[in-house]
């Protein structure tokens, strides 16, 4: 470790701190801006990410900075990272979201689009707590108009 | 699974592919209007492959297809919105670009993007002479 590593301190909504070395931090484009700005003093407080859902986070960014690792170990490495349950999923989102990690949060949005595409219209209103506003007869007339799609 | 940022949502769907696309318009009016947004239906933010139509004008069926990247074909199983007919006299192929194509039908010249059925009319050329020529052609902006 070289003598110019600087460390930040990332506070979760719940307390819980993590020391992390400011070049792997900064894969948060929220976080660099904040270093940059020199905004940053002892503590860098993450007001919508659990301490859970930074463990993730930071898991990912570690491996993705490893020096040498290979291309088909980080592919395995996402594979693995995306089997999670929903709820984990939708706060990894929300977390990328937050920190403006757009690797993270395409990665995210494949997944959840890979798990719905399946799914009926019912299903996702389901999902994503939906309300339906459409009249019966406007929606029978989309579910027409793209008949092949339900298929 | 609830209560996503709009702009979150919009980036789930525009990892979809289309035929889950078409069937989740009727999910809510919002998810409808940004799936049926002219935005939306004519970006290609992940449709890989180039798309190449060809016409053949001496039917009247003209025959769309995909080639993607490995160079195997595919019959595009989204017919065309605007429905063809026999009185029309022109029919041409004007360039692609990123999925979406420009086409020329008599008087009109249309972008349509095959994959979403969208399509929308960019110009029309009835004010033209039979003697006027023009010419067109299709970019993306970076």
């Amino acid at each position: 470790m070289s003598s110019s590593t600087k460390f930040l301190t990332l506070k979760t909504c719940d307390d819980k701190k993590f020391v992390l070395d400011e070049a792997i931090a900064v894969r948060s484009q929220t976080i660099k801006n904040m270093v940059e700005d020199d905004c940053v003093s002892n503590v860098i407080p993450l007001p919508n990410v659990n301490s859970k859902t930074m463990t993730k986070v930071i898991e990912y960014w570690k491996k993705h900075s490893e020096e040498g690792v290979s291309k088909d170990v980080l592919m395995d490495f996402d594979k693995a990272f995306v089997k999670v349950h929903h709820s984990i999923l939708h706060a990894l989102i929300l977390a990328a979201n937050f920190l403006n990690d757009k690797e993270i949060l395409d990665m995210m949005c494949q997944e959840v689009a890979d798990r719905i595409k399946g799914k009926t219209p019912e299903e996702i209103r389901k999902e994503f707590d939906i309300k339906n506003d459409f009249t019966p007869e406007e929606e029978e007339e989309i579910r027409k108009e793209n008949a092949w799609a339900f298929e | 699974m609830s209560h996503l940022l709009d702009e979150i949502t919009m980036l789930i769907l525009s990892n979809l592919p289309v035929k889950s696309l078409l069937r989740f318009k009727c999910v809510s009016k919002s998810w409808g209007c940004w799936i049926s947004s002219p935005n939306f239906q004519l970006s290609n933010q992940q449709r890989d492959g180039v798309m190449i139509m060809f016409t053949t004008r001496s039917t009247r069926d003209s025959s769309f297809q995909f080639i993607y990247q490995q160079l195997t074909f595919e019959e595009l199983d989204y017919p065309c919105m605007m429905s063809w007919h026999h009185t029309q006299k022109y029919f041409r192929l004007l360039g692609s670009c990123h999925g979406l194509i420009l086409i020329h039908v008599d008087e009109h010249i249309y972008l349509w993007n095959p994959a979403t059925r969208f399509c929308t009319k960019v110009l029309e050329l009835d004010r033209l002479n039979d003697d006027d020529y023009f010419m067109v052609g299709l970019g993306v902006l970076n």
